[in-house]
């Protein structure tokens, strides 16, 4: 008997989701910006900063693993976003738009990042080391807060090893739960190059988190 | 023979993305009938699913809600600076009053004062303007000007001199002299022997020779 393939009834309860995109709203401010209104645009943007801060938060902390640095990254995209939103299509998500500034923003840390401790003789991974989060979890046992903890750090640190297009298209993808086209419009690519990149990123990361 | 894993991993995200399966049909008729292959991808839904889980449990405990309203406060503050207007400042309403001259004394010094002051620059302008005038334009004509102008200080000399009349003054002044240097002043002697001489001239020190 055939079956096709459905989402694992089995699977653990999703964190509590994060607000998706009310397109009026970015479309509203921007029609405030073109016509020059701008206290009352910025108003309006703290309510979107608002809806959008959460899931911007996690992404840039995927990239960075420091809190402080994503927390940089994040103000720096939004600045950035409003500073542009008059170029903003708002016939198009401003979720999507968003994502690729933060996703360069991030990116461009990295980078930065690199050439900082390029010049840090001796520190190299024990310097990342430092950035691993200690923190409680909300699992039920010690022992699974422990494990789960293990499994985040684990992960986080198979996804930095991975190429950059890599480990945007699985961030994007894996751990934030983006469609396909949704991350193609973030990143530029094509679907099915997000696709591959997505097939070879998987692959690198079950492979880095076995061996590790 | 079986899917390889990273397939059904990246299956296994399309179906919790709600992406359509990028497989191949023959692919999806395996999976629909192998039931290793689909409880490999059970698995492996749950695997991502907890793996997203962590990470959002990693991240969100780096931002508490206290920590997401400061960063929205300094987003907005930096925007406010950033889109602030320009500053104006007030032009004074009130513009502050000069004391006034009321006395007459004071009115006229004033005035005259002004007036000498007037009076001197506008004379001593005429006469800087009169002499530019008056003074040729072209350089052998103002070094003719000048000359004529000047007292005649320079007494010409050498071969081609123009003769000098000499007046009966200046000859017993001319004779004293000579007379003067006859003597052979001793002092100067040690000068004079340190002088060259014309070939065939007369010797300086007559006496010496005797």
């Amino acid at each position: 008997m055939s079956r096709v393939p459905t989402v694992s009834a089995a699977l653990p309860a999703g964190k509590p989701a994060i607000s998706r995109e009310q397109p009026e709203l970015a479309a509203e401010i921007h029609l405030l910006v073109t016509a020059g209104r701008w206290n009352d645009a910025r108003e309006r943007y703290g309510d979107l900063v608002a809806q959008h801060q959460r899931r911007a938060s996690r992404l840039a902390y995927y990239y960075l693993r420091d809190a402080a640095e994503a927390d940089e990254a994040v103000q720096d995209a939004f600045v950035k976003a409003f500073s542009h939103f008059a170029s903003y299509d708002r016939t198009r998500p401003f979720e999507i738009w968003f994502t690729r500034i933060l996703v360069n923003a991030c990116l461009d840390r990295v980078k930065a990042r690199k050439r900082r401790l390029r010049w840090q003789v001796g520190l190299g991974d024990q310097s990342d080391e430092r950035l691993v989060p200690e923190q409680p979890t909300a699992s039920d046992s010690p022992e699974a807060a422990l494990l789960q903890q293990e499994r985040a750090q684990r992960l986080m640190a198979a996804i930095r090893e991975l190429p950059n297009r890599q480990r945007t298209v699985v961030v994007l993808s894996h751990l934030d739960g983006r469609t396909t086209r949704e991350v193609s419009e973030a990143t530029g690519l094509s679907e099915s190059t997000v696709r591959v990149h997505l097939f070879r990123g998987l692959r690198r990361l079950r492979s880095l988190m076995t061996h590790k | 023979m079986h899917l390889r894993e990273y397939v059904l991993a990246g299956t296994a995200l399309q179906l919790q993305n709600g992406d359509p399966l990028s497989l191949t049909p023959s692919a999806l008729e395996h999976l629909a009938r192998c039931a290793r292959c689909a409880a490999r991808l059970d698995e492996l839904q749950q695997v991502l699913a907890g793996d997203r889980h962590a990470a959002a449990d990693a991240a969100d405990a780096m931002f508490p809600e206290p920590a997401l309203d400061a960063q929205r406060d300094a987003i907005l503050t930096r925007l406010a600076k950033r889109h602030a207007g320009a500053r104006v400042l007030m032009f004074p309403t009130t513009i502050a009053r000069l004391p006034r001259r009321d006395r007459p004394v004071t009115r006229w010094i004033s005035g005259a004062a002004a007036a000498a002051m007037f009076a001197g620059v506008f004379t001593g302008q005429a006469i800087f303007t009169r002499d530019v005038l008056l003074q040729p334009r072209t350089p052998h004509l103002q070094a003719r000007h000048f000359a004529r102008q000047a007292p005649r200080y320079v007494v010409e000399s050498g071969p081609d001199a123009p003769a000098v009349d000499k007046s009966p003054a200046d000859e017993t002044f001319l004779s004293e002299i000579e007379f003067a240097l006859g003597r052979r002043n001793p002092a100067l002697r040690a000068l004079d022997d340190m002088t060259p001489r014309a070939p065939g001239s007369a010797p300086r020190h007559p006496h010496r020779e005797r």
